[in-house]
């Protein structure tokens, strides 16, 4: 670590302040059930996306259907002269 | 072969680096290993920023959540270790300005409850609360970097990453903290 702790005045300060906080730390009561805490909300966050999801899941199940049927309809008939009138060449004599 | 050794947060200690095994870590195994190597240290990391140890514990699960939701990308106990340690220094600092919002707008001025009275106790007792409130006192960045040097044990380079500074920031705030808290620390 990048320290001037070896620096006389630097190290007593340097040693006097892990002491205190690590003291002060250690007077830190932590809770038996975080465990449990972390769990339910990452339950309560899988639940109020769910929704979201599913939505998701349906729009792109239609859209996949939808990309199917289109795929196996028969290709629309091509424009084409219109029958009857529309004979080329030389009118006959 | 001698396998890597990665710090553990406040306590010095070294472990096993684990990066082999925790890409197999589905998310939850993930929080369930990370939650019983660092939490602790979390909290209490916490606690020595924000002062309130309810608040602490909050911030600290949802720091868990918001790598569970995560986890798909870091896939590695160092990088979920820098997530976490990130993820706190920047909600603690996120709710000291709510804090301070809140505190800007009470008509009444609270006493400090955690004021060391003059009967305290032992020197060692008055030395010690001397310093935490004036670590107290210090302006949030500067505390951050004390903290995650002289609790958190960690270096330059971690302490930017931890507080998304340079290291040469790292070094200005840790020499002011020092220098405001010198007259506390000089007359003990």
């Amino acid at each position: 670590m990048d320290t001037d702790d070896n620096l006389p005045g630097d190290a007593r300060a340097a040693a006097l302040l892990r002491r205190a906080l690590h003291t002060e730390a250690d007077r830190v009561d932590v809770r038996p059930d975080g465990l449990t805490a972390i769990r339910g909300k990452i339950d309560a966050r899988r639940r109020r996306r769910m929704p979201a999801v599913l939505l998701g899941a349906a729009a792109a199940t239609v859209a996949a259907s939808l990309v199917g049927v289109v795929g196996c309809l028969p290709p629309a008939p091509q424009p084409g002269p219109p029958s009857g009138a529309a004979s080329v060449g030389p009118a006959p004599p | 072969m001698t396998p890597e050794l990665v710090t553990e947060l406040g306590s010095g200690r070294t472990m096993p680096r684990q990066r082999a095994q925790t890409s197999t870590w589905a998310a939850d195994e993930a929080v369930t290993r990370l939650f019983a190597a660092h939490y602790r240290p979390l909290v209490r990391l916490a606690t020595l920023l924000l002062r309130e140890p309810g608040m602490a514990e909050e911030i600290v699960q949802d720091a868990y959540v918001a790598l569970h939701s995560r986890w798909w990308r870091l896939r590695d106990a160092d990088k979920a270790l820098g997530y976490l340690r990130v993820t706190v220094v920047n909600r603690c600092r996120s709710a000291i300005r709510h804090r301070r919002v809140v505190q800007a707008h009470l008509a009444a001025a609270r006493p400090d409850p955690d004021a060391p009275s003059a009967e305290a106790g032992a020197l060692d007792q008055l030395r010690h609360a001397d310093v935490i409130t004036a670590l107290r006192a210090l302006p949030p960045r500067q505390r951050e970097a004390i903290v995650l040097r002289y609790y958190a044990d960690l270096s330059e380079a971690q302490i930017a990453d931890a507080m998304g500074v340079s290291r040469g920031a790292v070094k200005s705030h840790t020499a002011r903290g020092i220098a405001a808290l010198r007259t506390s620390l000089d007359g003990l």
